[in-house]
């Protein structure tokens, strides 16, 4: 079954005078279990998407639902603490925390249950993405960018939630590092039943998800990938 | 609550702005709070000089007025004072007796009296001057003058004019018999051989059918006033102090030849009204009770002005100070927080992204500023009342002598006794006495630093909400 349905959304900016449509009577449904991948020209409306389904803006048409439950009646601010985690490029992390009181910080504003204490759940999850502990309490700043994608990908599964965002999330690392990530996420969607969906222009992660989509003139196209019934 | 500990992190991490703002704060705290103590200081010092100059309203006629609008010729030199509009007639004293803080009341009368047999007390003049200052020969008056008193204590001892060495003053059953007690002067008592318990005779000057009627003394007094050379030499002999007699108001008709009435022109009433600060608001009163054409109604306003001048400058500056230096704190405070939180847009836009509550952003961003506010605010209470302490000392106050004598003599040189001032004012008092302390009391610290901490709370709150309108995206959007 369909985790996230979006029907018939549309969003666009006023450039000047004028509308320019970027994401176009759009509808697609994602389903748990699969790693999604989209990509597309610059500037074709990726990150635009990505933030109509992470709710940081409202769709100007149509409805996104989240289990059959459109997103603004959950309430969009409810809906990004409780449902969903996304995952930037870059600016992911408090600067001034360390990388478990980042994990720790969002523990404490989902209202999902999460296993106590948080620091010792926070602490194991870090170190399955290959965080140890005398890392996990640096400030930010002295860890690479390899090692703080890691951190904000702890921080999207700190939460229990079954809707995983990226944008981008590899463009700043090196191949090896962008292979390790894409196997976690790989893992989230195969083994923790995630619905896993990552905005990327690289062929390698294209070529390891389930679904590899397309956004064309304001629509989604299946490049490859089932059909599901 | 965990955006109290992201606050705490924060002030922790970010400890260059964290060091600006709590030298901002305690710097802008110890001006505020010294200029508070200066403030304070000098509302204290003003209500110590109205307490010492008392809460004593002096009802009398205004000869100030009443000289020029004869001069002018408004009114006729002849003119019965009694007559003219609100002058202190008995009636009129009365009805200011029954307005709001009066407690008591002390009628003076003047009546000069005479008796041959007793020696009249001469001023020796301590400088020789020649020519001036004779009292003018053609006006007859008394060799001495009674003077009356309402209230338990007269007027005159109870400021300090005059100091009872032995006796009493008249007692209840005396006051209700209206028996003829009376209070002499001790250098007239010594010239002539007089003691308590002796009788004096005496008989109302330039009245028709007048015989003489007995006193017994009941008491010694003796008078503080120094007289000003030239005020003495000019002024009636019987109102020198020592050839003046009190006696009870009550027993005054017992000499007098006209009965006492409502329209009976009293030399003055004194006040004394419940507390000091009642002052302003008697006056009020009065003027809407009586029209005041000439009458004075005086606290020894002179005096207090005089005394209370440079302080209160003092207490305005400070003041003003105050206000200026929270305002600019304010704006201060409210430029910084601008600057920051744009500098902190991707972290806002970053925890909206995660579901954070803009109310407990916003209430983050209010920790980190109250908890270094309270920081520097609890450390300039101790502060800030020193450097008050040394801005009182520095601005130096004038020691000038300032005592103003009104020694009941405008009008002294040839007219009725009637229009002297009825009582002199205290002459002990200078601006020696007016100290200032500089000490805060619980509540106008707390106030001042809880204002502070609102002023600081508001100035964060307004830029933070500027940010927090945007959704995420857009302030994601313009960093990315
Ligand atoms: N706030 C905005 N106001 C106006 N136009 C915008 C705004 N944000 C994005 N756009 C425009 O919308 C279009 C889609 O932008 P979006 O960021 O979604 O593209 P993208 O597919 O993510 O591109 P990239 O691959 O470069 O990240 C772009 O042409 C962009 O200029
Ligand atoms: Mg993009």
């Amino acid at each position: 079954m369909s985790i996230l349905s979006l029907k018939n959304v549309s969003y666009g900016y006023i450039d000047g005078n004028k509308k320019r449509t970027i994401i176009n009577d759009l509808s697609y449904d994602f389903e748990v279990g699969k790693f999604y991948t989209i990509f597309g020209p610059s500037g074709s409306g990726k990150t635009t998407l990505l933030s109509l389904i992470g709710a940081l803006e409202k769709t100007q048409e149509g409805a996104i639902l989240f289990d059959g439950q459109s997103i603004e009646s959950i309430g969009l601010s409810k809906y990004r603490r409780n449902h969903q985690s996304i995952v930037f490029q870059q600016f992911n992390l408090l600067p001034y925390l360390s990388a478990l009181d980042n994990v720790i910080n969002v523990m404490n504003i989902t209202n999902n249950p999460i296993p106590k204490p948080y620091k010792e759940t926070a602490l194991k999850l870090l170190n399955q993405l290959g965080i140890v502990e005398s890392k996990a309490i640096r400030s930010i700043q002295k860890l690479s960018g390899g090692e703080q994608q890691r951190v904000a990908i702890a921080r999207a599964l700190a939460t229990n939630v079954k809707l995983i965002l990226a944008d981008e999330p590899t463009g700043n690392l090196d191949t090896d590092t962008e292979r390790e990530i894409i196997s976690i996420f790989k893992n989230l969607a195969h083994d923790y039943q995630c619905c896993v969906i990552v905005v990327s222009h690289s062929q390698e992660v294209t070529k390891e998800s389930d679904v590899s989509l397309r956004l064309t003139n304001g629509k989604l196209v299946e490049i490859k990938g089932e059909k599901h019934e | 609550m965990y955006f109290i500990l992201r606050a705490i992190e924060y002030i922790k991490k970010q400890k260059a702005k964290t060091i600006l703002l709590f030298v901002l704060f305690f710097i802008i705290a110890n001006i505020a709070m010294a200029g508070l103590s200066v403030y304070r200081a000098s509302e204290v010092a003003k209500q110590n000089i109205r307490t010492e100059i008392g809460a004593n309203v002096v009802y009398s006629i205004d000869s100030v007025k009443l000289t020029t609008d004869v001069k002018s010729g408004l009114i006729e030199y002849e003119t019965d004072a009694s007559t003219l509009a609100g002058v202190p007639l008995l009636k009129n004293v009365q009805l200011l007796v029954n307005l709001d803080y009066v407690k008591s009341v002390d009628m003076i009368l003047h009546l000069e009296v005479v008796n041959e047999l007793l020696e009249q007390y001469i001023y020796i003049p301590t400088t020789t001057q020649t020519g001036q200052g004779k009292v003018n020969p053609t006006v007859e008056t008394g060799d001495f003058s009674l003077k009356t008193y309402s209230s338990l204590i007269p007027t005159d001892f109870s400021n300090n004019n005059a100091t009872l060495v032995e006796g009493r003053f008249a007692n209840e059953t005396e006051i209700s018999s209206a028996s003829n007690v009376i209070l002499v002067e001790k250098t007239f008592a010594d010239n002539n051989q007089l003691k308590l318990g002796d009788t004096v005779e005496l008989t109302e000057f330039n009245a028709t059918d007048s015989s003489p009627i007995s006193f017994t003394i009941i008491g010694i007094y003796k008078s503080n006033v120094v007289l000003d050379d030239r005020i003495a030499r000019t002024m009636s002999p019987a109102l020198l102090p020592q050839n003046q007699f009190f006696i009870h108001f009550d027993a005054i008709e017992n000499i007098m030849s006209t009965p006492v009435s409502d329209d009976t022109l009293l030399a003055g009433a004194v006040f004394e009204l419940e507390d000091p600060t009642y002052i302003s608001a008697f006056k009020v009163f009065a003027a809407e009770k009586i029209d005041l054409k000439y009458g004075l109604l005086d606290a020894n306003d002179a005096l207090y002005n005089q005394l209370s001048g440079p302080i209160d400058s003092l207490g305005n500056l400070s003041g003003m100070m105050v206000i200026i230096v929270m305002i600019a704190g304010a704006l201060i405070l409210g430029l910084i927080t601008a600057l920051t939180v744009n500098q902190r847009k991707y972290e806002i836009g970053m925890l909206l992204a995660i579901g954070e509550s803009k109310l407990k952003i916003i209430s983050q961003f209010i920790v980190e500023v109250a908890v270094i506010a309270v920081i520097a605010f609890g450390l300039s209470v101790f502060t800030g009342i020193q450097a008050g302490k040394m801005i009182s000392e520095s601005v130096s106050m004038q020691p000038s002598t300032a005592v103003v004598s009104t020694t009941g003599t405008q009008s002294g040189r040839g007219s009725s006794s009637k229009y002297t001032q009825p009582v002199m004012t205290n002459p002990s008092m200078n601006i020696d006495d007016v100290e200032i302390n500089i000490e805060l009391d619980g509540k106008s610290i707390l106030l001042l630093l809880g204002s502070g901490l609102l002023i600081s709370i508001v100035s964060v709150i307004i830029p933070a909400l500027y940010v927090t309108r945007y959704n995420p995206k857009q302030i994601l959007n313009n960093i990315g």
